[in-house]
């Protein structure tokens, strides 16, 4: 998964080989959705945001910077556009005025079912956190957790300095903490198990 | 005190992130020990933390990669190449005008000499008309050497159509090139 192979795959798109772009598509199809999930939380739109956020890339692909990892050229795409998407989604709740949309089961890689089940309990009551937080809180809790992001390299993706960052990022877990504290200790208890 | 909460929460945060040494940490540790509500509120900072950090990343449906592979390939052509064409365009564009300059600087030339000099005007029809001979010239060579050429080999039909045929396929390579009609087609609606 080097960047120098990202590089050739991205170099054959431009040479007209649509079909190399697949292989962008395969390698971070993963990174991209669950990016769209955990910010937008609902499943069916997260995967329309990360196939929009795939074909933004690809007709922009010209505009790509070689230097840069392709992976966090992706996500920035992503990430802007479920800004997007949620700013508009607020509008359409404002008028409405419907609640959340409850929360999907989960797919995973674990195999085993009861694991599976913690899983699923672990991402829904996650997802419920993050929903309680704004969405420039979110995305930097995500990048930091999912995508292993420095404080640097998110300040650079968000078009912000890194001391507002840390801040944003210390402020988000105390909010998270709180979320966490609420829920009763039984689920607690559940969530952490094997910790 | 506000400034020793900062100092604490500045630590807090950095040992979530793994970045206190061991001696920072047992000096945090310490710090946490000296009050209930501080250390209930790192123990919470702290589950959460990890948590966050066991979470996995989800994953779409199957056949993702298809369909946006699928909406790719509907797309048709994408707007990179798009914009080749058109930087290409403009570039023509560009060389056209720069080859156009000097041309309409002779025409102007010309006219302005005509007009100033009623005398010029022979001179340059003098000069066009003797270009002109010397171009006729040269084709009236070229055919009779090919004449020539012809009556004394007997394969020149064979070089004749082997030429053709080979400018066909070249016509038909760089035809391929430039997208075919569906890219014509496709410019057309731009």
């Amino acid at each position: 998964m080097s960047q120098d192979s990202d590089s050739l795959w991205v170099q054959r798109t431009l040479a007209g080989d649509a079909q190399a772009f697949g292989e962008l598509v395969q390698r971070y199809e993963r990174d991209v959705f669950n990016l769209a999930y955990r910010m937008l939380s609902e499943r069916g739109e997260a995967e329309d945001a990360a196939q929009e956020a795939f074909m933004r890339a690809y007709t922009n692909l010209d505009r790509y910077d070689m230097e840069r990892p392709f992976k966090t050229w992706l996500l920035s795409i992503t990430s802007n556009h479920c800004i997007d998407r949620l700013r508009r989604r607020r509008l359409v709740w404002l008028s409405l005025e419907e609640p959340l949309p409850p929360h999907p089961a989960l797919t995973s890689d674990i195999p085993g079912p009861e694991e599976e089940a913690l899983t699923n309990e672990r991402n829904v009551l996650v997802q419920e956190m993050l929903a309680d937080l704004s969405p420039d809180y979110r995305l930097a809790v995500v990048l930091r957790y999912w995508y292993d992001m420095s404080y640097a390299e998110i300040a650079e993706m968000l078009d912000t300095t890194e001391s507002a960052i840390k801040s944003r990022l210390f402020r988000a877990r105390q909010t998270l903490a709180d979320y966490l504290d609420a829920q009763p200790a039984s689920a607690r208890e559940r969530v952490m198990e094997g910790s | 005190m506000p400034h020793d909460d900062q100092t604490l929460q500045q630590q807090m945060q950095r040992a979530l992130d793994g970045e206190l040494s061991g001696e920072e940490l047992a000096l945090l540790q310490s710090r946490l020990g000296e009050s209930v509500q501080r250390a209930a509120g790192w123990e919470r900072l702290r589950q959460t933390d990890e948590l966050l950090r066991r979470t996995p990343l989800v994953a779409p449906s199957r056949g993702f990669t298809d369909r946006v592979m699928a909406a790719v390939v509907a797309m048709g052509v994408p707007e990179f190449a798009r914009r080749h064409t058109s930087v290409g365009l403009a570039l023509g564009l560009v060389a056209a005008a720069l080859l156009a300059v000097p041309v309409l600087w002779a025409i102007l030339f010309v006219i302005v000499s005509v007009l100033t000099d009623p005398g010029a005007l022979g001179a340059v029809l003098e000069t066009i008309l003797a270009a002109a001979g010397a171009v006729a010239n040269l084709l009236a060579d070229l055919v009779d050497q090919a004449q020539a050429f012809a009556g004394e080999t007997a394969l020149l039909g064979a070089v004749f159509a082997g030429v053709t045929a080979v400018t066909i396929v070249w016509l038909g390579l760089i035809w391929r090139l430039l997208g075919g009609r569906g890219a014509q087609a496709r410019r057309s609606k731009l």
